[in-house]
């Protein structure tokens, strides 16, 4: 049995940063990048969170230090059971400094490779056996009984790994009813039983365990093991927290660790992009773009403006990694992911690394993308229906939108309106009133938060004429697709046969399944690939990241005393220099361009233009000027102070005079 | 019962008293405040030491953490002599997380002075102190009190903590606080002369301007308030040393600062919300949650935000409106209203935490309304109205005439204007009675909390093999159940419990009502059952344990509830009548 437990992370950073500075000491740069490990905080048991600041250390030819250039962050490890993400943020950074040492003059990568120390040393040392957990263990009363702890899952086969166990028939005393069958094609396998073709449920599948506590219920409260109990980084900030849920804990950030992670990222105004290793996927498919919260504000995927950004990034995620579809879990609220990208407000990417083997490469593949979606329903296939019958009558795009918009987005879309000027929206009315009569209905009884008055019905089918669900063919699931790579590249380890054991509640029953992580972390044989890959994206992505430039300041004489002077910033990246995200957030100021900031040229002879002038976000390419008009004798020189958190202070004396500017 | 009578006897031995009954009117109080002023930081701690000194049986004063500059944040734990405050229900009480909003903090320091002063001379206070605990925090925000007391202030401002923060976004941190330029501890309004005015000042009382009709000119012209552009960016006072908004950083509801203004960095980010959350998180034993603020007279209960409106459960909204129906009738010119419908919209306010996050009862007090300056139906007093109330029952003590001051960009300029002690604040001949009416209504609610007792038992032989049925019926006497329904349909805090022991517990389960024959049988565990629901609000639950025994055995039967007081009776195995 290979289990893929990366003990990496568990000594802290020093054997890397020894790594780090052997290589900086063999670069023959004279302004070699050097590592730096930098405590952030102390998890709840005790164990250090470290970040390892990578740049170059001194004053560079820019006059930033390494806290002050704009900085990615690589974070990995908030789910603990995630050993490969933790492996590759080290060796990204490794390979940084040996390779691209030029890089990084001008940026600092900053790596937070165990962002939940105490959920990895649960993952690499875990007492008894392995489960499939990333949760920062705690003692919790996950089902309110007055008892912490009590009932985690147990070993019952004794191979050191808490599979699952899949049980024959009901069971009352337990609440115990069949709903699965076992994959005739594949029996290490269970699925839904196909109704059309008579078969039966016969099996239910738990987590191996027994009921410790004789509440009748198993495996409900453990350390954070296979379910039930501990604290889930990945729904533990305050971001769509899932409040009360299982894993959120008992407010956002209780764990300090994460709390540490959260504060030092709000201390570091210089952080431009954050990339997660982590279960959830923003790069091979980019998150919903339009979609928000309750409250219609908060972003539950990315800002309608940031989806060309993310879109170009995941182009170049895919050439570079060659992982070519989606295999992230979905992102159910509460991840550092949210929270980096809609509170802190950075241009935030997340990839899981290594995903199942045959999502690498092939885009081409047919079988694999008509597995991949699913067969529409008969609802959706009826929205469908009226959705281009709408179209083809003419009605405006933004109409049909609106009609098959969820609540959120409709009121969203209502509170847009009356944000805009009359101008607008009598614009956006006009579109109503031309619209047929029966579109008005609807989209007017819609925007009282009514029913659809016209939503499509559907005929209900009858059963042998189409099957519920459609049978699959061998090999077309997920599990099944895992199965197939074990069986033929790992010659099966990494699934446990099934196998009988005498189960002290619940009689005979059958454990096995799918070994813990192997899902998760690759091979170690696979890893220094995957980090040659990985870094060639950080190149790729610290190429599009946004850079901030300025021209000379200019100075125009406008008359006799009387000067204009401005300062243009340019953005060179491929990336505005703060997302869509960030300008809504406001959590740092923009781009400040503040003239005389000693107050030297008093308000009066500023003749025009703010003193203080603001630039929330700059474009990919795109340029900001700040431009005012000073009453002022020729030879004086005015100062322009430019306040940046993300891209560092400068400053630029400017003498007012034929040929000024510095 | 028994020790209140102990301890009032005990009392009446010191005090050399021989009346019991009717002594409340006249017992001395062994540490005297004055609640006809306002207290600052410093002498409002000094209270609470005084009266821990005077009462050291009763009130226990403790710093729960540091204040972001560093000040202690005292509770008070008021309670009876020789008992543990956390075997019985507690009620939080807190004041002044704004600090502007003064007065909240002298409701609370009048609670525990009220509360020591009158345990063991009052027979209904002495029962409170016997059957509950209090904890009560009368500056939650000491930071921005001093500064509200000792720096510039308006009746609005340093609502905010004192925490560092860039309010205007420009790079630079409190850069442009405002300036006190008529050195009357107020940032009133500053007045120009200017011949194109649209101002004129009242011939008959120079305080009044009054704008001319349009197309006319008068003579002054509104600058704003009474401060400096610090920073030359052309704005007067725009970031000044007030951060975060405390009552937006709970973690119920939390939103990020571009939704709720002020939420801070995130959720329990200041050093005193957090103290305040791990010590009821500490203490599930906390069963009702009051926060005094200012102004408006309101009774305030969640949610905050309409999104949330069907998250407070129908059987909790009969107890929050049977409180609050009993508050509006002791707070005359309050009213009972929901934070969301009736105000606005708050994200990661303090109260509805309690109420959503805790799942306890749990409000907010908007101290003082307008109404009560005449009393006499005059819900919304006009200008000339306000004016002679100041002039003639407060002696023009909330004013600052106008003088000329030199300022540093608008030549001269007139300064003064309603300072900060006019319009939030209660005004001082009235605040005692503002202190005890809303005591008085905290003290109501605090009552409602459960108070559990075992009712009826029945025991049963069923047939002749050694089985016996036993009933127990658990009755709550109070409006507060001991699990409010938030707390169940979230799984907030552990569920009651009711243990059998001594005897082996064969089945059991819950009886719809004492005449129930059917039980809903509890199929693990028979006995140890969790309550899910707990005991409702002035009602009763009923179980039945099948139990094998010989006659004359006994079972121990425990009720054990986070919100209330264990309680404890053993039952014979016997036949017995009803």
């Amino acid at each position: 049995m290979i289990l893929n437990q990366h003990r990496v992370g568990r000594s802290g950073c020093s054997p890397l940063l020894a790594a780090l500075c052997v290589v900086a000491a063999s670069g023959a740069a004279a302004a070699a990048p050097s590592a730096e490990v930098v405590r952030i905080g102390t998890s709840a048991e005790g164990r250090p969170v470290e970040v390892i600041a990578i740049g170059e250390a001194s004053i560079g030819a820019d006059g930033l230090s390494r806290d002050e250039r704009p900085a990615l962050v690589i974070v990995a490890g908030m789910q603990g059971h995630h050993a490969v993400g933790r492996a590759t943020a080290r060796a990204v950074g490794e390979r940084l400094m040996r390779d691209h040492p030029d890089l990084l003059s001008g940026w600092t990568v900053y790596i937070l490779a165990d962002a939940n120390p105490d959920g990895s040393a649960r993952w690499s040392d875990q007492r008894g056996a392995v489960a499939e957990s990333g949760r920062a263990p705690a003692t919790l009363d996950e089902d309110g009984d007055g008892r912490t702890n009590e009932d985690g899952p147990n070993d019952l086969n004794g191979d050191g790994l808490i599979t699952m166990m899949r049980v024959r028939g009901a069971i009352p005393a337990y609440g115990i009813e069949p709903s699965l069958t076992i994959d005739p094609d594949e029996p290490r396998l269970m699925r839904k039983p196909d109704a059309a073709k008579g078969e039966v449920a016969t099996h239910s599948v738990w987590v191996e365990g027994i009921d410790d506590d004789g509440d009748g219920r198993f495996n409900e409260d453990g350390w954070g093991g296979a379910s039930g109990g501990g604290v889930d980084f990945d729904r533990h900030f305050p971001i769509h927290w899932p409040e009360h849920e299982d894993g959120a804990g008992l407010y956002p950030l209780q764990r300090p660790a994460a709390r540490a992670v959260v504060e030092w990222a709000q201390s570091r105004g210089n952080i431009v992009g954050v990339l997660v290793y982590g279960p959830h996927d923003t790069l091979a498919s980019v998150p919903p773009a339009g979609k928000f919260g309750p409250l219609g504000r908060v972003s539950t995927g990315i800002e309608n403006d940031d989806k060309s950004g993310y879109e170009l990034v995941s182009e170049a995620f895919k050439k570079a990694t060659g992982i070519s579809r989606s295999a992230g879990e979905v992102d159910r609220g509460g991840s550092f992911l949210q929270w980096s990208y809609a509170d802190l407000g950075v241009w935030t990417f997340g990839t899981p690394v290594w995903v199942r083997p045959d999502l690498v490469g092939s885009v081409g593949d047919k079988d694999d993308a008509s597995a991949a979606e699913p067969e529409p329903s008969p609802m959706e296939e009826a929205i469908a229906r009226d959705r281009t019958a709408l179209a083809e009558r003419g009605v405006p795009q933004e109409l049909i939108e609106f009609i098959y918009a969820t609540t959120d987005e409709r009121a969203a879309i209502v509170a847009e309106m009356d944000a805009m000027t009359p101008e607008e929206r009598n614009e956006r009315m006009n579109l109503l009133r031309n619209a047929p009569m029966d579109v008005q209905q609807r989209v007017m009884a819609l925007a009282q938060g009514q029913p659809d008055p016209m939503a499509p019905k559907i005929e209900p089918v009858p059963e042998p004429e189409k099957p519920v669900s459609k049978p699959k063919k061998r090999g077309d699931s997920d599990e099944a697709k895992w199965l197939a790579w074990i069986d033929d590249e790992r010659a099966g380890s990494g699934f446990v046969g099934w196998t009988e054991v005498d189960h002290p509640q619940l009689g005979t029953v059958e454990v096995g399944g799918f070994a813990p992580g192997v899902r998760v972390n690759p091979p170690d044989e696979l890893l220094e690939s995957l980090a040659d890959k990985q870094a060639a994206f950080v190149v790729e992505l610290l190429g599009m990241l946004p850079t901030l430039v300025f021209d000379e300041p200019r100075v125009e004489r406008v008359g006799d005393g009387l000067w204009r002077v401005s300062l243009t910033a340019r953005n060179t990246g491929s990336l505005a220099t703060v997302p869509a995200s960030g300008v809504k957030a406001r959590r740092l100021p923009g781009l400040i361009m503040a003239l005389d900031p000693d107050l030297a040229v008093p308000n009066e002879s500023i003749v025009s233009g703010r003193r203080v002038q603001t630039l929330e976000t700059i474009a990919p390419s795109g340029e900001a000027r700040a431009e005012w008009m000073i009453a002022a004798e020729e030879g004086s020189s005015v100062r322009i102070a430019v306040r940046s958190a993300r891209f560092g202070d400068r400053g630029f004396d400017v003498r007012l005079g034929e040929g000024g500017g510095r | 019962m028994k020790r209140a009578l102990t301890a009032l006897m005990a009392s009446c031995v010191v005090g050399g008293w021989v009346s019991a009954a009717s002594a409340q009117a006249h017992v001395q109080p062994k540490h005297e405040i004055a609640f006809n002023r306002y207290y600052t930081v410093d002498q409002m701690y000094a209270h609470l030491r005084a009266l821990e000194r005077a009462y050291p049986e009763i009130v226990r004063v403790r710093s729960i953490g540091k204040s972001g500059e560093g000040r202690d944040l005292l509770v008070a734990t008021v309670t009876a002599p020789d008992s543990d405050d956390r075997a019985k229900p507690a009620m939080w009480i807190d004041g002044a997380i704004h600090a502007n909003e003064i007065q909240a903090g002298e409701v609370c320091l009048y609670t525990v002075w009220y509360l020591a002063t009158n345990y063991g001379h009052n027979d209904r206070i002495t029962e409170l102190l016997d059957d509950y605990a209090f904890y009560v925090m009368p500056l939650v925000n000491p930071d921005s009190r001093v500064a509200w007391f000792e720096t510039p202030s308006t009746p609005h401002n340093h609502r905010a903590n004192q925490m560092k923060m860039d309010n205007d976004r420009d790079g630079l941190v409190d850069e442009d606080p405002a300036e006190d330029l008529d050195g009357d501890g107020s940032i009133t309004q500053m007045w120009k002369r200017d011949p194109r005015g649209q101002w004129v000042r009242n011939r008959f009382d120079p305080r009044v301007f009054e704008r001319v009709p349009d197309g006319e000119f008068g003579e002054w012209t509104y600058l704003g308030s009474e401060g400096i552009d610090t920073d030359g960016d052309g704005r007067v006072n725009e970031d000044t040393t007030d951060g975060h908004d405390m009552n937006r950083n709970w973690p119920a509801d939390w939103q990020p600062n571009f939704v709720q203004y002020g939420a801070g960095a995130y959720p329990l980010s200041a050093p005193e919300t957090r103290a305040i959350a791990e010590f009821c998180y500490e203490r599930p034993n906390i069963a009702a949650f009051q926060s005094y603020h200012n102004t408006g007279g309101m009774i305030l209960r969640g949610p905050g935000s309409s999104h949330r409106a069907r998250e407070y459960p129908r059987a909790d909204l009969r107890v929050y409106d049977e409180l609050a129906r009993a508050g509006e009738e002791m707070l005359p010119y309050y009213r009972y209203l929901i934070i969301h419908a009736d105000l606005y919209n708050v994200h990661g306010g303090e109260a509805t935490w309690a109420s959503e996050g805790l799942g306890i009862i749990a409000f907010t007090n908007e101290l003082w309304t307008a109404g009560k300056y005449f009393q006499r139906d005059v819900n919304d007093p006009n200008d000339e109205q306000m004016r002679r109330f100041r002039d003639r029952m407060q002696f023009g003590m909330t004013f600052t005439d106008y003088t000329e001051v030199e300022h540093p960009e608008h030549g001269t300029v007139l300064v003064g204007g309603l300072n900060k002690w006019s319009s939030r604040s209660t005004p001082t001949f009235m605040l005692e009675e503002e202190c005890h009416r809303n005591f008085a209504f905290t003290m109501f609610h605090g009552g409602e909390m459960p108070k559990i007792a075992f009712d009826r038992t029945k025991v049963e032989r069923i047939g002749t093999g050694g089985l016996w049925a036993v009933t127990v019926e658990v009755r709550n006497e109070k409006i507060i159940p001991t699990r409010t329904a938030r707390a169940r349909e979230k799984k907030i805090g552990r569920a009651d419990l009711l243990t059998v022991e001594g005897v082996e517990v064969v089945a059991s389960g819950e009886l719809g009502d004492w005449w129930d024959k059917q039980m809903r049988e509890v199929r693990h565990e028979p006995g140890r059952v969790l309550v899910e629901g707990g005991v409702p609000g002035r009602g009763s639950v009923v179980y039945r344990f099948i139990v094998r025994g010989q006659p004359g055995e006994t079972l121990d039967i425990r009720y054990s509830s986070e919100k209330a007081a264990d309680i404890a009776t053993t039952i014979i195995l016997s036949e017995q009548a009803d």
